[in-house]
């Protein structure tokens, strides 16, 4: 009997062992329901006890816990408002200011992507991000204040330099002869204005010559006539003959000399009707030439021309007198200011591209007609919010920036993205003036965020991750 | 027979002790050729074919890994075929059944793989992996210029060209990795706009640089009785000599050079892979990988030999730093296990000797320990076992229960030759010797017999399990069935040695009795040995106690059993007890897309970080792929190897004995209350001081990280995998799949792998436009891959280095989608359009990593169970599949996962288990002629789990194969000892019969008492030499502690329960039993 007794105080004992032995477990469990493992190696593997990971059998760490819980209540915030569905936003041309569309296409301006404006604030499947002092370090984390500013883009082109064609001269004689002497007796040779280019022997000039002395010496003969007609008669002549002369590009100095001397010279010199290089000569000493023969060209390239093939869509920003940059490949020190002269009016339908004609002052003659030169035409953008490029995440699906919330907190932020030129890119839409961007580390705070997005939807009520997918799509 | 061998060798003691000399030598030699590791080697027979080519994901799928798996379908002997896609590499691991030779499984992959090779992309480079694994990562170093006057590449150069080769001879080497650095390359840098407007195209300038490169041979020539060899010179070597490549002659004469539309520099080649000494910022680095199944120890030392040869051809200021040497480990963890071998051995030696107090029987269990274990190592060395922290356990776990047929023949002995003395030395004293060795001698045998019989199951663990403790279990049982040998053999001989029975007399009388203490000894009897007197004082008591309460006590130690099993499953479980190695692999994780330079940055800023703590040595971070099949990581992937200073240089911790206590003592608190900063706590600072956003910290060890990245396939119990031919469509399967299991009972966790993300620029070429300008895709596409890609068109020979030559478009008219766009095609008509005329340039995510199943797109499903019978849920979880997820057709799903393995394990254990307790019940049985006895010694093994889990319990062990082979080692003790206690109950019960001292309950508890008490010193003998032995373990730090300290626990708890239990529950058993046969005698009919 007694030692039934005892035995039944031993079973109820180790039964109250046994029920506290689970009770204390099952309070346990509780405690450690709050803490959620991941993979250190595949993150986005949550489970909400320890063990090890499925995929790479590593054991589970515990979620970094550093003000989780603020960020628990806002990722939840953020993923719950919802981004607008494409086709609700409007549509910006990321270059001017206006250009809206309900529908995306190409700016009817500039011919850009229009890009969607109104971006939704933090964007689907990502959250905010603390980063601990020792996390700042080892980022090297630099935030930049978003400036307002233009951006510049450049459309660079190849061209080559060319003859402006208004600078252009060709010597023909106006009268048939021979060349006596050829002062400028070399291609490629500069000439200087005024200065002789060479001896014609023409006896058709030369016969002029003497009909002018004639009517000189005739005219001063009747200038002392006391006929008013006779007197008028005599300088009619003789100016006459003169503006024979003249047409025929008699230098005026030879006329007066001629008048002095009394007697024609044998041969006519021609001076250079413009400086510049003799780019072509097309007669030699002793030459018969007839006012049809082509003496030479003389080509000024004190200002050149420069022809590049734009494509369609560069083109079309580029205006009447838009500066440009000249520059040679093979000397870097040529950098020349310029402008565009001309756009040609009709596309080159093999090459799609327009023919732009710019004008660059060409001093020291370092552009030479034939060469290659690059053209920069620096074209101004509209105005935005300046960050640098490496702020600014493209995932593909959307671009994203960082904003420093405060020192240790980053909220991803959608963003439209204008131009990136020079490592700055211009922020159209979801960024003030102002705010703070994370400047570098950005791949890793996306990932960080990406990772948070993911725990707070394991850790979530179980149907809230479906919601959250549903609205994200 | 076992008598006839024992009274052999008792009376040829002289051969047998030289015998067991000859073989000692033998052994000494074997241990010095054997193999040294720290871990064994536990790679599948699998083959890698490693293809390189600077492609996406997608398309190395397409164009690489599908046709290679495809290929290798169906070739013999071949488990598994999976594939890798990532950028610039395809991964196919070919993994061989189970025990497929390494050579034979290698020409097979090259038999199949040569059908294909001709229809590969031509510059797909598909190489087949060294005959190494990851784990063969033995030895890595860096390279430091102290002068500062090398360049990056040059060192790099060095160690491509030099250092490699000189290190890949050494004998067991298989490969040597290079990481990090600048590979040098030709980078020709060609302007487009230039090209353009030579009319020239980038095919034209790549056939060029191609053309102008090249050596001929023109033969001989003969002249005047001489021979010449003609050669046609004209490798390109030098800057220069590429900008003089002639591309075209203009229609006046005048030459087109390189140097007019290109620029050509040295520049670096693509990295794939980065390294960081000691964040000091890019090094040069290589890795030695050793031949699968080489002496790892040796290997190390050959390496570090031909380093010291190789010092003074460094080039100036260069220095060669050792950034991992497992040698080290390797070193360690032999030396804390021989230490610990040396410590059991003097414990259970001094156990022997204070129990028997009798040096002569003292001597023979004490010399049959080491002769035992270095006997073992002659068929370990024979059967290719290596020496390492597994078969060292093996031997470690075993040398307290080693002794036992020792202890028992010398107790026996000695008990016998008590007995003669006591009365008066009638009949001979060899003889009465020999027939007290003859007597126990075939249960010695069958004791250890039992022992071995348990360990069956151990050797039909297959993949990696068995091959873990394969060794720990050939080294146990192996020193055991020596031990079993010598007992037969050696300790008859040996304990005839000492022949006499007589103190001896001579003077000076301290020497005499020295003398006689020594050789002779003086015989007591179990109630005048101290020992024994003590034992009595404590056990008796308690012995009546519960004899006063049998089924009370029966029924407490149910109770106790049962309360034990909640315990049970909420013990975490390991694959492998954690290996402390002394270094730290750190592996932090990105998501993959990140940019090397990124990655570099990171990988410095961390390295910086870790270099400053005071216990680092170095700290040498890859991220990224070595040149190596054998790393398949990718840039997201950082692993930082870090070596730390020994320990005793660690930051010190004030602990409340530090002040007082003196040195000697410490070393017995340490393990508890640790003086200096832990490893774990080291990890804990290293791990905050490291919390990166977007970067998942993961603190492993060099060698485990390499055995957890070897496998390739499905961890959980279930996987299931999507196979298909559309990755979105798997990945939409996947999530079907993992909602429709979250509710199937049983679940525990569900996990579809996503296709995580990578990101992509996509340029798609829209025909109209193409076909508007007489272009062809080809034409696109060949600009994409040159122009942008940049390709690397031909290789310089200068002397014995070679260096790639790249041909691209200037860095900045790839910045950005708006410059990519005006990228410049040409057309048949010799214009140029720009890209974006003819094709759609965008960013998008695509997936990073493909993943390739016998040649199928695979996703898995990871599914965790618990509490449930794995086959009746995937029996549901199938149906319930079929049910709720729609498979598109060309879709499969395949259900594996270690489930299948477990199940395979879980059959042969099925009849594994039954037949080895079958056994033991039969060699119970036999020995004992009684079923019931035989169920009660077995009982003891309840007994012992109750120990064993709750000692887990208490140190936070975790459960693992290493626990359960602890747990059979017990098994076999525990029969044994069990069998002794049975024994001497029923010989005292039966002694008391024959006196008719068995009338009633009394009588009864009278005769257990004196069976049970009376006879407690062989039983105490034989547990606590277990015991003891087993302690050192149980305080040993060293490296490889760890593991044997989890093989060892379940031992030591489950000895001291089992042990208790058998001393105080059998009597109980025994007196419920034997009360039927008494009772009756009461009620008349015996008198």
């Amino acid at each position: 009997m007694i030692r039934k007794r005892a035995m039944l105080a031993l079973v109820c004992a180790t039964a109250v062992l046994g029920t506290g032995v689970t009770a204390m477990s099952c309070s346990r469990a509780a405690e450690e329901q709050k803490t959620l493992y991941h993979c250190p190696m595949h993150p986005m593997y949550v489970s909400d006890r320890p063990g090890d990971c499925p995929i790479c059998g590593m054991k589970l760490v515990p979620v970094e816990k550093d003000g989780e819980g603020a960020t628990l209540a806002r990722g939840t915030a953020g993923t719950a408002r919802a981004p607008k569905r494409t086709g609700e936003g409007k549509y910006v041309c990321p270059m001017e200011d206006g250009g809206v569309s309900d529908r995306p296409g190409k700016c009817p301006r500039c011919g850009m992507d229009l890009v969607l404006a109104n971006a939704p604030e933090t964007p689907p499947g990502m959250a905010e991000v603390p980063v601990s002092h020792e996390g700042m370090r080892i980022l090297g984390v630099q935030t930049v204040t978003a400036n307002r500013g233009r951006i510049e883009r450049t459309v660079r082109a190849v061209g080559t330099v060319a003859v402006d064609e208004t600078r252009v001269h060709r010597v023909h004689t106006k009268v048939g002869g021979y060349i006596e002497r050829l002062y400028v007796n070399q291609t490629g040779q500069a000439v200087r204005k005024g200065r002789p280019l060479l001896d014609l022997y023409s006896p058709e000039l030369l016969a002029s010559l003497e009909e002018y002395l004639r009517a000189l010496e005739a005219a001063r003969r009747f200038s002392d006539s006391s006929l008013p007609e006779v007197r008028a008669g005599g300088q009619e002549l003789l100016s006459a003959a003169r503006r024979r002369l003249e047409l025929y590009d008699v230098p005026s100095s030879l006329l007066n000399r001629l008048e002095r001397v009394g007697h024609p010279p044998r041969t006519v010199t021609l001076e250079a009707p413009a400086s510049g290089i003799v780019t072509l000569k097309g007669v030699f000493e002793g030459q018969r030439i007839e006012p049809a023969t082509e003496v030479m060209t003389i080509t000024d390239l004190s200002r050149v021309w420069v022809e590049a093939d734009l494509y369609e869509g560069e083109a079309r920003g580029i205006a009447l007198d838009t500066p440009a940059v000249a520059s040679l490949s093979y000397d870097r020190s040529v950098r020349l200011d310029g402008r565009v002269n001309f756009i040609h009016p009709i596309l080159n339908p093999n090459t799609r591209t327009w023919k732009v004609r710019f004008e660059f002052p060409n001093p020291d003659g370092r552009l030479r007609p034939g060469d290659f030169a690059n053209v920069e035409i620096p074209i101004e953008s509209g105005e935005g919010v300046l960050i640098p490029d490496t702020a600014v995440m493209d995932t593909g699906e959307r671009e994203v920036v960082f904003t420093a919330a405060d020192d240790h907190r980053f909220v991803p932020r959608q963003v439209v993205v204008g131009l990136r030129h020079d490592g700055q890119a211009l922020v159209f839409e979801g960024l003030k003036e102002g705010e703070r961007v994370a400047a570098v580390a950005t791949f890793l705070l996306d990932s960080e965020s990406r990772i948070r997005s993911a725990v707070q939807e394991t850790a979530g009520p179980a149907p809230a991750p479906a919601g959250h997918e549903g609205h994200g799509r | 027979m076992t008598q006839k061998i024992i009274e052999f060798c008792a009376r040829n003691q002289a051969l047998v002790l030289l015998g067991v000399g000859a073989l000692c030598a033998l052994a000494v030699v074997s241990l010095r050729v054997i193999r040294l590791d720290a871990l064994p080697d536990l790679s599948d027979t699998q083959v890698i074919i490693l293809s390189r080519w600077d492609r996406s994901p997608d398309i190395i799928e397409d164009q690489v890994t599908y046709p290679v798996v495809s290929a290798l379908l169906g070739a013999p002997k071949v488990k598994a075929i999976r594939g890798f896609s990532d950028f610039g590499y395809s991964f196919v691991y070919v993994v061989f059944e189970d025990g497929t030779d390494l050579y034979w499984a290698r020409s097979r992959v090259l038999e199949y793989l040569s059908r294909i090779q001709g229809n590969l992309p031509e510059e797909v480079r598909t190489e087949i992996g060294p005959d190494a694994t990851g784990v063969g990562w033995v030895f890595q170093y860096a390279l430091v210029d102290r002068s500062g006057r090398h360049s990056l590449d040059e060192m790099r150069s060095f160690q491509d060209w030099t250092l490699r080769y000189a290190l890949q001879a050494v004998p067991g080497v298989a490969e040597v990795a290079s990481i990090g650095g600048f590979v040098k390359q030709y980078q020709i840098t060609v302007d487009p706009n230039q090209i353009a407007a030579h009319g020239l195209s980038l095919d034209e300038v790549i056939r060029r640089v191609r053309d102008s490169n090249a050596e001929v041979g023109g033969r001989l020539i003969e002249w005047s009785g001489t021979e010449y060899m003609v050669r046609g010179r004209g490798y390109a070597r030098s800057i220069q000599e590429f900008e003089e490549i002639v591309l075209k002659t203009g229609p006046l004469g005048v030459p087109v050079r390189l140097r007019d539309v290109a620029r050509v520099t040295i520049g670096p080649e693509i990295r794939r892979g980065v390294s960081d000494l000691n964040g000091q910022g890019d090094t040069v680095g290589g890795i030695v990988v050793m031949r699968h199944g080489e002496n790892a120890g040796n290997v190390i030392a050959r390496v570090k030999a031909r380093l010291d040869d190789l010092k003074p051809s460094l080039p100036d200021g260069i220095e060669v730093v050792t950034t991992y040497d497992r040698s080290d480990l390797i070193d360690r963890a032999i030396e804390t296990l021989r230490h610990e071998l040396v410590i059991e051995m003097i414990i259970v030696s001094l156990v022997i000797l204070i129990f028997l107090w009798h040096i002569p029987s003292a001597i023979v269990p004490i010399l049959t320990i080491p002769i035992s274990v270095l006997l073992a190592f002659i068929p370990l060395y024979v059967m290719g076992v290596s020496v390492n922290i597994m078969s060292l356990a093996g031997i470690a776990i075993s040398i307290g229960v080693l002794v036992d047929g020792a202890i028992i023949e010398v107790e026996n002995a000695y008990n016998k030759i008590y007995l003669w003395q006591q009365n008066g030395r009638r009949g001979d004293f060899h003889e009465v010797r020999l027939d007290a060795l003859k007597e126990v001698g075939p249960s010695v045998f069958f004791s250890l017999l039992v022992i071995a019989v348990a360990f069956i199951p151990i050797f039909a663990l297959v993949e990696q399990e068995g091959r873990l403790f394969r060794p720990l279990a050939w080294s146990k049982n192996l020193a055991m069935a020596l031990a079993a040998v010598l007992a037969l053999t050696l300790d008859p001989a040996m304990r005839m040695l000492f022949a006499r029975a007589d103190p001896f007399t001579f003077r000076p009388r301290f020497l005499s009795w020295f003398a006689t203490k020594v050789a002779v000894g003086t015989y007591l009897s179990e109630e005048r040995h101290p020992i024994s007197r003590a034992i009595f004082r404590v056990y008796e008591p308690a012995c009546r106690l519960v004899l006063r309460r049998p089924w009370l006590t029966i029924g407490a130690a149910v109770l106790a059993v049962a309360a034990s099993i909640p315990i049970y499953f909420r013990l975490g479980t390991e694959f492998m007890p954690p290996l402390h190695e002394g270094s730290i692999l750190y592996m932090p994780t990105t998501l993959p897309g990140i940019s090397v330079g990124e990655a570099a940055r990171l990988l410095q800023a961390q390295d910086e970080a870790l270099a400053s703590f005071p216990e680092v040595q170095t700290v040498f971070g890859k991220a990224g792929r070595a040149d190596t099949s054998t790393d398949p990581a990718p840039f997201a992937m950082i692993e930082t190897t870090i070596v730390l200073k020994p320990e005793g240089g660690w930051r010190s911790r004030e602990r409340f004995y530090s002040t007082w206590a003196p040195d000697w003592l410490k070393p017995l608190f340490r393990p508890f209350w640790p003086d200096r900063i832990t490893f774990e706590e080291l990890v804990d600072e290293m791990d905050r001081a490291l919390r990166v956003p977007g970067v998942t910290n993961a603190w492993t060890m060099p060698i485990k990280a390499r055995i957890d990245m070897l496998t390739t396939g499905v961890r959980t119990p279930v996987g299931i995998k999507i196979l298909g031919s559309d990755l979105a469509e798997i990945e939409r399967i996947g999530k079907e799949i993992e909602s429709a299991l979250r509710a199937v009972p049983g679940t525990r966790s569900v996990y579809a792998e996503r296709t995580v993300r990578g990101f992509y620029v996509d340029i798609a070429p829209r025909r109209e436009d193409l076909a508007r300008h007489g272009l062809t895709i080809g034409d696109l596409h060949g600009v994409i891959r040159s122009a942008i890609g940049g390709e690397n068109v031909t290789t310089t020979v200068e002397g014995r280095a070679r260096y790639p030559v790249n041909v691209r478009y200037p860095r900045e008219l790839r910045d950005d989608i708006a410059r990519l766009e005006r990228v410049l095609v040409a057309t048949p008509s010799e214009a140029q359009v720009p890209l974006s005329q003819v094709a759609d340039v965008r960013v998008v995510q695509g997936p990073s990593m493909i993943r390739n199943e016998n040649g199928f797109l695979a996703g898995y499903v990871f599914v965790d169970v618990a509490d449930r019978d794995i086959g009746g849920y995937v029996d549901e979880a199938k149906r319930e599949v079929t049910n709720r997820v729609r498979l598109p057709p060309g879709t499969t799903l395949v259900w594996s996962g270690q489930y299948e393995n477990m199940r395979r394990v879980r059959e042969t254990m099925k009849v594994l288990i039954p037949v080895t307790i079958a056994l033991i019940f039969i060699l119970l049985y036999a020995n004992s002629r009684s079923a019931f006895k035989a169920v009660v010694v077995l009982l003891a093994v309840p007994f012992s789990a109750v120990g064993a889990i709750w000692l887990f319990h208490l140190l936070g062990f975790h459960v693992s194969i290493a626990a359960w082979v602890g747990m059979i080692a017990l098994m076999g003790l525990d029969a044994e000892t069990g069998v002794f206690m049975l024994l001497f109950l029923d010989l005292s019960l039966d002694r008391a019969r024959q006196e008719g001292r068995l009338k009633d309950l009394h009588d009864l508890d009278e005769a257990i008492v004196h069976g049970a008490v009376r006879r407690a010193r062989p039983k105490m003998m034989t547990v606590l030499a277990a015991f003891m032995g087993l302690l050192p373990i149980l305080w040993s730090t060293g490296a490889g502690a760890d593991v044997m300290r989890r093989i060892a626990a379940p031992m030591i708890g489950g000895l001291v329960t089992s042990f208790i239990g058998e001393l105080l529950v059998y009597p109980a058993i025994y007196k419920v039993w034997k009360r039927r046969e008494v009772l009756p005698a009461r009620g008349g009919a015996h008198g």
